[in-house]
């Protein structure tokens, strides 16, 4: 698909990779409202981007309807995709925004898009006041949890299908099964750091033909295999899904500090002596006098 | 400008960073003390977890009390015997502390123990100071830069060297730099208590520096210098213990901090030959109870949130 793009439009495409990291510093920090940034202070770049991924998408559209109407008793797969399959942290990585954007097959038709991070387990300890002062209680484990978990939707979800149905498939953040106190504790930690989040109006569907979602991945978000699943939902049912995957790794410095420090502890232990023992000397050197 | 912290996993502004190593190496430089137990409150303040706080400030103590002991070496201000054997316990006692920090994360009370014992240690010493100079900055002293108050130590009459805790029995040593007779088990023992310290609070010659004046009986012109030499060691052990078991060091961190202290040290220990003794020990006295209280304050007040979660990818 982007290649598709690629070769129609060369000049629009620009860096992909350095895009992911993205261009919209500081507009939306964690917790904050996604669609204060979608729509629109993109600048200029995102938005010739914005371009040619709907010029894309028509095309894509024109492309695949002979063969849609050739197979439409075998329930054709919904045609998705996610404008980056790899985002990169570096040093400076302040968040990044991730789209997965498709065509519909039925002008009826709603989407619900859930990203999902790396499976973790979480160790909750809820703090409890003793002699007047506040300890953690013993923990509980819950794993595996997602260590990242975004639910991106054309309408409330409630307004798409039943809870039953919801919960069947984890849609929604009252669906994931997280019980007891351990679990909603869990959720509001998440949630206030802007790793489990439910944006119902963040899918755009333009001309009931095609959907776009856009989310931004907070610069605390983990690192990992993330899963995006797409739903069509019809009438209160799935009618067709999509199951895509993309990687958030860290590159560049950070990364290679962070191996070198939990693959060769001494090494790095070394190494970080050394570089305050330089900057010890020399400042010592240089203000002499001072001292 | 947000710089990301490969070990703490955190965004963080490199000029808020750089800006407390500056407040924090000025203090220092101004009060002749190590930054420690400043530094580590801030950073928690700032969100940086507690146990990388503390192992990253271990960190940056390598290049500031190396800086810092550079300056007395010049001046002959350090007695090396005894910061050798200083040393020697608190290497012993870094690998304890190493370990007992390792069993306090893992039942996941570590933070409670470093807000626990900053609020005991600061209340404490801070107490202490002002205690010891609230009266004398009321009185009309004559301006004199006046060493502490340190009990008339007992001289032995033929050798006109100081007998300290000990001195009589098979383990005495001789310090000539410090003139100085004292059985080895103490300074060794308070070595240990300074590693223990320096590898589980980040802190280190707040607390020695006196002890070293009232309980070891070195005299006061030696004491910041061979203190330091000592800590130079004990964080570089220290460095080395939490990285290999915790993997707790933020070497970014750590750099950024210290790039920032060395600029404000200098500042510091210019300002500090205008400031009356007295006057600079009862500024001191009142920031270290205004840590404290502060974290006493967090440790009392309801929580923001009533959970703490550590999530691990699997």
């Amino acid at each position: 698909m982007m290649k598709l793009f690629s070769s129609l439009f060369p000049s629009l495409r620009g860096g992909r990779k350095a895009d992911a990291a993205i261009q919209l510093r500081g507009v939306c920090r964690a917790g904050e409202s996604n669609a204060a940034w979608t729509r629109g202070r993109l600048d200029r770049h995102a938005r010739m981007r914005s371009l040619a991924m709907t010029i894309g998408l028509y095309l894509l559209v024109l492309l695949a309807a002979p063969f849609a109407s050739s197979v439409a008793h075998a329930e054709p797969e919904a045609v998705v995709d996610l404008a980056e399959d790899f985002i990169p942290v570096t040093e400076d990585f302040d968040g990044a925004r991730m789209t997965v954007f498709g065509a519909l097959r039925s002008s009826k038709s709603d989407i619900i898009v859930v990203f999902e991070g790396p499976p973790a387990k979480a160790l909750i300890r809820a703090k409890i006041k003793q002699y007047g002062i506040w300890v953690n209680d013993n923990p509980q484990t819950l794993e595996p949890v997602p260590s990242f978990y975004a639910v991106l939707s054309s309408q409330p979800l409630n307004k798409l299908m039943k809870p039953d149905a919801l919960e069947k498939l984890a849609l929604g953040l009252n669906a994931l099964s997280l019980n007891g106190a351990a679990g909603e504790g869990l959720k509001l930690d998440r949630a206030a750091k802007g790793l489990y989040i439910e944006l119902p109006a963040a899918v755009k569907i333009r001309d009931k033909k095609l959907f776009r979602a856009d989310i931004y991945l907070p610069p605390n978000v983990p690192v990992g295999t993330y899963k995006a699943m797409i739903y069509e939902v019809r009438g209160g049912a799935v009618a067709a899904s999509r199951e895509t995957s993309f990687k958030i790794e860290p590159i560049g410095m950070a990364s290679m500090i962070r191996r070198l420090a939990v693959e060769h502890p001494i090494l790095y232990a070394a190494l970080a002596i050394i570089l305050v023992l330089l900057i010890g000397g020399v400042s010592a050197h240089l203000f002499r006098k001072a001292s | 400008m947000d710089i990301y912290l490969p070990i703490a996993e955190m965004p963080i502004n490199v000029f808020v960073l750089m800006g407390i190593g500056i407040v924090v190496g000025f203090i220092s430089g101004l009060f002749g003390i190590g930054g420690g137990f400043l530094m580590t409150p801030l950073l928690t303040f700032l969100g940086v977890p507690a146990a990388i706080a503390v192992a990253s400030q271990a960190n940056q103590q390598v290049g500031t009390s190396l800086s810092g002991a550079l300056a007395h070496w010049r001046k002959k201000n350090i007695d090396f015997q005894m910061a050798f054997i200083l040393m020697i316990g608190s290497l012993i006692g870094t690998g304890i502390g190493v370990q007992i920090f390792k069993w306090l994360k893992q039942i996941g009370q570590i933070n409670l123990f470093i807000a626990l014992s900053y609020v005991s240690l600061l209340s404490v010493v801070g107490l202490l100071m002002l205690w010891e100079t609230a009266p004398r900055l009321f009185k009309k002293e004559e301006r004199v830069r006046a060493a502490p108050r340190i009990p008339q130590p007992a001289l032995d009459s033929q050798k006109g060297i100081t007998v300290g805790w000990g001195a009589g029995t098979n383990l005495a040593m001789d310090f000539p730099a410090s003139n100085l007779r004292v059985s080895m088990l103490l300074p060794l023992f308070m070595g240990v208590m300074a590693g223990m310290l320096v590898s589980m609070l980040g802190v280190g010659g707040f607390v020695m520096v006196p002890a070293m004046i009232y309980i070891l009986k070195m005299p006061p012109r030696l004491v910041n210098g061979t203190s330091l030499v000592q800590i130079i060691f004990t964080s570089m052990a220290a460095t080395v213990m939490q990285s290999v078991s915790n993997h707790t060091v933020d070497l970014l961190l750590a750099v950024l901090l210290l790039s920032g202290s060395v600029i404000g040290v200098p500042f510091g220990a210019r300002l500090s030959s205008h400031l009356r003794s007295e006057v600079a020990r009862f500024l001191m006295a009142l920031l270290i109870l205004g840590v404290g209280g502060m974290l006493l304050k967090n440790l009392m007040f309801t929580p923001d949130t009533l959970f703490s979660i550590d999530v691990t990818v699997l």
